[in-house]
């Protein structure tokens, strides 16, 4: 879920005020590519909506701190495109017979900002500060059944684990690694004081106000993902909070910003300006997704097809985010390696309101008073969709899901809610339905959400525990997605969720700003931006 | 007088008190279980959820964490924030002096101009002159802060290019966020000189002194407002603590970042020793400002003693 965003609606009245709008094309590019040579210098100016909680990755779980962090450290692994794990610390690994053990050989040569090398001792103690229950670390639920870290030589990392834990690569692997010397040095302040090995070493932090980052001179990017495989060509990065979007558009309007985070109402209108190109990122990790709890009428999966083929998806990212997402029929993000619209197709649930009526009618519930509602025992079906606030891109979704679901004879009454007051009435299943969003890059968000009793309460399915397990311990890449796949199908033939539509990241990119991109796991790769005049 | 002092100031512990309960209150009363909550949407265990509840003392009774709280407070410990692992009062400490430069400045602004508006509405009662105040008096209280801020910023500084959006803490960037908030604070300053005005001006000392032949002037500034700021000056202290709420949301707006802005953050990652620490704060400040408003009025109004 992305911080809550006070006010972000009156973006749009502003827009109504202020600026007449016309029709509007823009740039889709996932990457903002150009021939010129790179230049060095500048100041990379950017807006962050809340301060970090944290760069320390023992300490902190957000997704902010985790962008912010990725200037700043280097880990083990990087993913490709392909969705498979690449060398950048590590310089290669190999996996035991049993996919217990995993040793990675560390990379020689590579040294923290504060001239401390980087090796098998500096990896090993990162990952036993998240793995110490003492530090009550929130990234320790990504490491899963690992088990113990050794340091045997200086370029040797031994990674012991219970049982085979194929998320690992994406999900543990890919945490930062920090520096012994500095942890040792700022102790619980490390957070406010990261050292790591990246491509930016941390420079000042106005509490509240920003963050700056400078160029690291020395730095050697191993990436191959990147196009600059040296020091980042920027020498510094500032992080302005501001904390309304609006603001942070009028930042970027008056030229204060080089990049932008856009809100979606603004999209249309800062395309149109000059200087200013809306890159976006389609296949992005981000998945919506109408989800039941697990109890009549919600539990049966007649209900729940119908309710999967009743959802214009088409209808919602046109209109609920106007254009800026694409139709889903997969349970997971577009952007995901598992992701495979010929399977989705086969199985999934396309928008047929008379395939939605037969599926009730299946089930037992027809129309038999003519009130223009199906019934069953004399009793009307009616339930609440809920979402929660203050989103209007997640209200206009649900408002057009359910206009169709009262046309196929289903009464549907809609709700938004704070998600604090939210989550409880999820977990106690009084909630029957609701529009929900996720930002997640490995396959695993497959048993995040569903591996019994599911996050919030809804699942209670052994077999598909079972192909879960298959998929997570499954360590060799192509049998672990065959082994997804097929989780994914047993989830969309039992239509545990009917999927909807994966938003897209969108930046606006000031004329001068070039070569930004984003990785597979939507991280922005700021080492290969430049600035010209 | 002196009596008076310890009198008032006595009675502000047990409301105090009863502030601080209320905040203690607060975090068990809301829906939802706060670890949950920072941990939404992100898979972790069970075990990891548990060690953050045991390093917070959640798992302890609510009697013993009331006992542990109001006995932390009182020795200047708000706790240590949940998200930046920092002292609460540290955090408070680094944002206090912007949000109270922004009250005041907004509180300068809601004088001189609730003043003038004011005077002018009731000198020139009944004239084009008093319904162009009064309107600008209404459109001040019904404008929502937040929607008037991003007016202000798209003219001045998109348009304009007057003031930067980002604030460098100059006292040029506290112009834009002080205005919107003193402008529309200054209506309701404006209504109340204007009413006050007018019925000091048709009592009989006024006409007396107009009849010793005192030049208007002299008459409205010596006699008449003199006693009409006596009504004005009790809301000051409500007016403060309007602004430091109004604050929150201006804060937001203009990037500017006291403890209004904190606020809004610490409410969004549901920071809630943070909060507590927010609230108690901003309480016991409107608490001792109407407290100094009380005593005030004591050098303002001859008539009034502490006797």
């Amino acid at each position: 879920m992305k911080g809550s965003k006070l006010f972000r609606q009156i973006t749009v009245l502003v827009a109504l005020t202020l600026v007449i709008s016309g029709s509007t094309t823009f740039a889709s590019a996932a990457r903002l590519q150009d021939a010129e040579t790179p230049v060095q210098g500048g100041t990379l100016r950017m807006a962050i909506s809340e301060e970090p909680d944290q760069l320390d990755p023992a300490r902190t779980i957000e997704l902010l701190a985790a962008i912010i962090m990725d200037n700043v450290y280097d880990a083990l692994v990087y993913i490709g495109d392909d969705g498979l794990p690449k060398p950048w610390v590590a310089e290669s690994w190999t996996i035991s017979e049993d996919g217990k053990t995993i040793t990675f050989k560390i990379r020689p040569g590579i040294k923290f900002h504060d001239g401390t090398e980087l090796d098998a001792a500096a990896v090993k103690f990162s990952y036993d500060r998240i793995l110490d229950p003492g530090m009550a670390a929130p990234y320790k639920s990504f490491l899963g059944t690992l088990e113990k870290v050794e340091a045997p030589d200086a370029s040797t990392a031994v990674f012991t684990f219970t049982e085979p834990y194929a998320p690992f690569f994406t999900n543990g692997a890919t945490i930062p690694i920090v520096s012994p010397a500095g942890v040792e040095q700022f102790g619980d302040d490390f957070g406010h004081h990261p050292v790591g090995s990246g491509p930016f070493m941390f420079d000042a932090w106005d509490p509240g106000t920003k963050l700056r980052f400078v160029r690291n001179p020395d730095y050697v990017n191993y990436r191959e993902d990147d196009t600059n495989k040296g020091p980042a060509y920027v020498d510094a990065l500032e992080y302005n909070v501001i904390s309304e979007a609006a603001t942070q558009t009028a930042a970027f309007e008056a030229g204060e910003l080089d990049l932008l985070t856009v809100p979606r109402e603004d999209v249309a209108r800062l395309a149109e300006l000059p200087d200013v190109e809306i890159v976006s990122l389609e296949e992005s990790n981000n998945i919506n997704f109408v989800e039941f709890a697990n109890r009549p009428p919600f539990n049966n999966p007649l209900f729940r097809k119908a309710v999967a083929h009743s959802i214009d998806r088409d209808a919602i990212a046109e209109i609920a985010y106007l254009g800026n997402a694409t139709p889903n029929l997969c349970p997971i993000p577009i952007g995901n390696a598992a992701y495979n619209a010929a399977l989705c197709a086969e199985h999934g649930y396309t928008y047929d309101l008379e395939k939605a009526k037969q599926m009730l009618a299946e089930a037992g519930w027809t129309d038999t008073n003519g009130n223009g509602i199906v019934e069953m025992d004399g009793k009307d079906l009616e339930v609440t969709l809920w979402s929660y606030a203050p989103y209007p891109v997640q209200q206009k979704s649900i408002e057009i899901i359910q206009a169709d679901l009262n046309k196929i004879g289903l009464k549907a009454d809609i709700q938004t809610i704070e998600f604090g007051a939210m989550q409880p009435m999820l977990e106690s299943g009084e909630i029957g339905m609701d529009y929900m969003r996720w930002t997640f890059a490995d396959q695993s968000i497959l048993s995040a959400l569903f591996k019994s009793p599911g996050w919030v309460n809804q699942t209670n399915d052994p077999e598909l525990d079972k192909l879960l397990h298959t998929a997570d311990t499954t360590v060799d890449p192509e049998q672990r997605l065959e082994a997804t796949h097929a989780a994914m199908t047993y989830v969309l033939n039992n239509a545990i969720i009917a999927p909807v539509v994966s938003d897209w990241i969108q930046t606006g990119v000031r004329a001068n700003v070039h070569n930004y991109h984003w990785d597979a796991l939507n991280n922005e790769r700021l080492i290969d931006v430049w600035l010209s005049e | 007088m002196v009596a008076y002092l310890i009198r008032r100031i006595v009675m502000t512990i047990p409301v105090w008190f009863a502030i601080l309960t209320l905040v203690f209150l607060m975090r068990p009363l809301v829906p939802g279980d706060p670890v949950k909550i920072m941990f939404f949407g992100r898979s972790t265990s069970p075990e990891v959820v548990e060690n953050m509840r045991h390093q917070l003392g959640l798992d302890d009774p609510l009697p013993v964490q009331y006992v542990r709280y109001v006995g932390n407070v009182l020795q200047g410990d708000l706790g240590t924030s949940i998200t930046t692992r920092k002292p609460v009062l540290t955090e408070i400490r680094d944002r206090y002096p912007a949000t109270l430069q922004l009250a005041l400045g907004s509180l300068a602004v809601s004088m001189l101009v609730g003043l003038i508006t004011g005077i002018l509405a009731a000198v020139y009662k009944d004239s084009l002159i008093d319904t162009l105040a009064m309107v600008f008096a209404m459109a001040g209280i019904s404008m929502p802060a937040f929607w008037f801020g991003l007016v202000m910023i798209y003219f001045f500084s998109v348009r304009l290019g007057w003031f930067s959006v980002i604030p460098d803490g100059s006292l040029k960037s506290l112009t834009l966020p002080a205005v919107t908030l003193g402008l529309i604070a200054s209506s309701v300053v404006a209504r109340l000189v204007r009413s006050s005005m007018l019925e000091i001006l048709g009592q009989d000392y006024i006409r007396t002194a107009r009849a010793k032949g005192l030049r208007e002037r002299g008459v409205l500034l010596r006699h008449a407002l003199g006693n009409a700021m006596i009504p004005v000056v009790t809301i000051l202290g409500l007016q403060f603590g309007g602004l430091l709420s109004g604050a929150f949301i201006i804060e937001a707006v203009f990037a500017w970042h006291g403890i209004g802005e904190l606020a809004v953050n610490a409410f969004a990652k549901r920071d809630f020793p943070l909060i507590q620490g927010i609230v108690l704060v901003v309480a016991t400040t409107y608490v001792l400002v109407n407290v100094f408003v009380d005593i005030l009025y004591a050098f303002l109004d001859p008539r009034i003693s502490y006797s």
